[in-house]
């Protein structure tokens, strides 16, 4: 987790072309902190249409921080807007393929891509 | 007051003679014989009985005695009295003709007396009334029962009525019994009297039924079975309390009888040889890295139970003990025939695999079980039969027992690093339940100087004289507290003990119990790790930092795949979250890694109330659900997940990785 000045940082959030790209500043979401995580998120993404969550820093997911980014994406649909994520690391994929999580949601190697995907939309 | 005129005596004497004779009189006789003694004994010329249903209605009888008089021609009244009768009163007056009335008060009384008296009279015609109709009913009624019917005083020492039949059924005079009811007693077989007196002397004594079977001698020097009933009637006092009773014969049912328990005998006998022979025999060298010792002691009546080893290798055996529903030579059989199946069933599939005798390819527990189920299940199920039972691999190669459970009793594992005694079971269903059943097995590690105890449900369900169960606490209690004696030690500790426990009560089923030391443990067996976590969400992250620090250094040369490792990973932080979140007074969680060539186990150790997750349902994801995906995680990751508990509340979660050939 970032830290400047003493305050921690967990996210990060940029705007290109539209699309709000949402950089995870934290190293795993889990049962610790996975409240914090939604809330966080929830914040981030409000009144937006185009969202990527960038996991490169996370490098473990587990079960609660799965339902955090699903309840997360239940929001999003429920109002028609999108969420894409990309960068995950090898771990976070494993745990994804256990739960098949590309089912539903799109999951892109890089941001490039993920960023692509909805310019060309 | 002159005697002769008021003569109470020769009135109540009147009265008695009227008792006595009243049997053959009707109520209207009795009372015109009272009325005229009191007529005669108070001097009065005429008497009335009036009877009201209440003083206020017009009368509903009215009973008039006395001499034909004109009653306009000066009538005195010597007296007259209202009296309650039970319901109905009664207005009672006594006239004089012409004559001055004297001792108004002395007439007064004594008809007062009278009316005491026809009160009685009344009470005991109406009892002789209610015998003798229920004399009539008896008498139809021992018309159309084939054996001796009688009616006797209370405590038979009269008997007021016996049928016909005494003489064909008892070989004895229909009047010789009246006159000498203790003539049967007389006749009676001696083994059989003592018990007869006893149980008709509590049965006069406690005004209950009685029902007993005897032998009679006849005539021509035969015995002869009878059965006799009686039950009380008319309970309220000595005078009218009687006894009904049938005598009936039971000769031909009672040597039927007796011939059917011959033959049980010889079934028990026969059943008996095919447990001891077929269902108990095992061989008696297995494996010197174990000490073993088997007993049962029979019950009064065949149990189907039976056990058998099966030497696989040196560092393998299999167990099978089980019950088979039912008692006598029928379960006998069954147990032989499932003993000989689960034989035909690991033959099948060597030969289907054409295996070696090598364990690690030796067909897995739930793979026998299926074919066993494949070749005996439907035939169960046509017999209308089930049996529950545990096939149990030790395996000292992997260091772990491996069973499938299917309804029978639990295991009890001692288990040395916890000094505490532990429950293993299964889920599956009792076998012959239904047919293709997917059967599932289960693992769980041993280690040195661990002890399982096998044992039939006749143990932990034994009662005692205070209708108590033995039970499984006061078992694990035991297996516990004697551990560290030999296998035979054990088993004679614990009967000891149990056979004290039931006292005279005794046993309904066979007591069995098999016990296995581990006496010696695989050196090889791999790499262990064992590292205590405090209840704190903050030790989570620690706890994967830790696992895969293993995984980097000591655990690389067993596994290299790095998705395996993220995924057992994985499933432990699942589980370790989950004792967190969900059990409660939890103090600290003790995770055992166990790295093997063929597989990687972990152990979650905790105390506090338990939490079984296993049996939650988990979400689906495309529901969106905010959570329940960790049990679906967990499943999908371990091969082998077992969750367990001792008696001193501490619950073990086993998670099995298979990686061989990764």
């Amino acid at each position: 987790m970032l830290s400047i000045l003493g305050w921690l940082i967990t996210m990060v959030t940029e705007e290109i072309d539209g699309i709000i790209v949402v950089t995870v500043e934290r190293r795993y979401i889990d049962t610790s902190n996975f409240s914090d995580f939604k809330t966080d998120m929830r914040e981030y993404s409000i009144n937006k249409n185009r969202i990527i969550m960038d996991l490169t820093n996370v490098e473990f997911i587990d079960s609660a921080g799965l339902g955090a980014i699903l309840s997360l994406l239940r929001l999003i649909n429920e109002r028609g807007a999108e969420l894409k994520i990309c960068c995950i690391s090898k771990t976070v994929l494993v745990l994804f393929e256990l739960v098949r999580m590309n089912k539903i949601i799109n999951i892109f190697d890089s941001r490039t891509e993920a960023l692509k995907s909805f310019i060309n939309a | 007051m002159n005697n002769k005129k008021y003569p109470k005596i020769s009135l109540l004497k009147t009265l008695k003679e009227e008792l006595a004779l009243c049997s053959g009189k009707s109520k209207d006789e009795i009372l015109y014989s009272l009325l005229k003694a009191l007529l005669e004994s108070t001097n009065s010329d005429k008497i009335t009985i009036t009877l009201y249903k209440n003083r206020t209605n017009n009368y509903h009888k009215k009973y008039v005695v006395g001499r034909n008089y004109n009653f306009n021609n000066g009538c005195s009244r010597l007296g007259y009295e209202f009296i309650k009768n039970r319901n109905v009163y009664a207005k009672v007056e006594l006239l004089k003709y012409r004559k001055k009335i004297k001792h108004k008060n002395k007439i007064k009384l004594q008809i007062r007396e009278s009316m005491k008296m026809l009160s009685f009279l009344y009470d005991k015609k109406n009892i002789e009334e209610t015998l003798l109709q229920s004399m009539k009913t008896m008498q139809e009624l021992a018309g159309s029962i084939d054996g001796v019917f009688f009616v006797a005083k209370y405590n038979y020492d009269k008997i007021f009525f016996i049928n016909d039949n005494v003489e064909n059924v008892l070989d004895m005079k229909r009047q010789a019994v009246i006159d000498k009811p203790e003539m049967i007693l007389e006749k009676m077989n001696p083994y059989d009297k003592d018990r007869f007196k006893t149980a008709l002397l509590t049965a006069i004594k406690k005004n209950i039924k009685f029902d007993e079977e005897f032998r009679i001698y006849l005539a021509n020097d035969t015995e002869r079975w009878l059965r006799m009933r009686t039950f009380p009637i008319n309970k309220k006092d000595e005078y009218s309390a009687r006894i009904v009773g049938i005598i009936e014969d039971i000769d031909a049912n009672k040597k039927n009888e007796l011939e059917i328990v011959k033959s049980r005998d010889y079934e028990f006998k026969i059943g008996a040889e095919i447990q001891k022979r077929l269902l108990l025999d095992y061989p008696k060298e297995i494996n010197e890295k174990i000490d073993y010792y088997a007993y049962t002691f029979p019950s009064q009546k065949i149990d189907g139970d039976f056990y058998n080893i099966f030497r696989i290798s040196n560092n393998c055996f299999d167990v099978l003990i089980g019950d088979v529903m039912g008692k006598g030579i029928n379960a006998a059989l069954i147990g032989a025939a499932a003993k000989s199946g689960f034989l035909q069933a690991q033959l099948n599939l060597i030969t289907k695999n054409k295996m070696t005798e090598a364990t690690d390819r030796f067909p897995a527990p739930a793979e026998i079980v299926t074919e066993a189920d494949r070749i005996m299940v439907e035939e169960l199920i046509k017999l209308n039969s089930f049996i529950t039972l545990m096939y149990v691999r030790f395996d000292f190669a992997e260091q772990e027992i491996t069973y499938v459970d299917c309804g029978n009793t639990p295991i009890i594992h001692y288990r040395r690093d916890t000094d505490s005694s532990w429950i293993l079971k299964g889920e599956n269903t009792p076998f012959g339940f239904k047919s293709d059943e997917k059967y599932i097995q289960y693992s769980f590690p041993f280690e040195k100087d661990d002890l399982f105890y096998f044992f039939s449900d006749g143990v932990s369900e034994s009662k005692s004289e205070l209708d108590e169960y033995f039970g499984l606490k006061r078992l694990q209690h035991l297996i516990r507290t004697n551990s560290s004696e030999n296998a035979q030690s054990i088993i004679k500790r614990v009967n000891y003990i149990l056979f004290n426990f039931v006292g005279g009560r005794g046993f309904t089923d066979d007591i069995t119990s098999l016990v296995i030391k581990i006496n010696e443990e695989n050196k090889n067996k791999g790499i262990k790790f064992v590292k205590r976590f405090t209840n704190d969400i903050k030790d989570l992250p620690k706890s994967r930092i830790w696992l895969r620090q293993i995984f980097e250094n000591e655990g690389k040369e067993y596994l290299s795949n790095t998705k395996k490792i993220d995924e057992i990973i994985i499933g432990i932080n699942e589980s370790f979250s989950n004792i967190i979140r969900h059990g409660k007074n939890t103090e600290n969680i003790k995770i055992t890694v166990r790295i093997k060539k063929s597989r990687i186990c972990a152990e979650l150790l905790y105390k506090g109330v338990v939490f079984n997750w296993l049996e939650k349902e988990h979400s689906d994801i495309n529901k969106l659900e905010a959570g329940g995906y960790g049990i679906k995680i967990i499943n999908d990751v371990f091969e082998n997940i077992l969750f367990t508990k001792d008696e001193k509340d501490n619950t073990a979660t086993y998670l099995v990785k298979e990686i061989k050939g990764t």
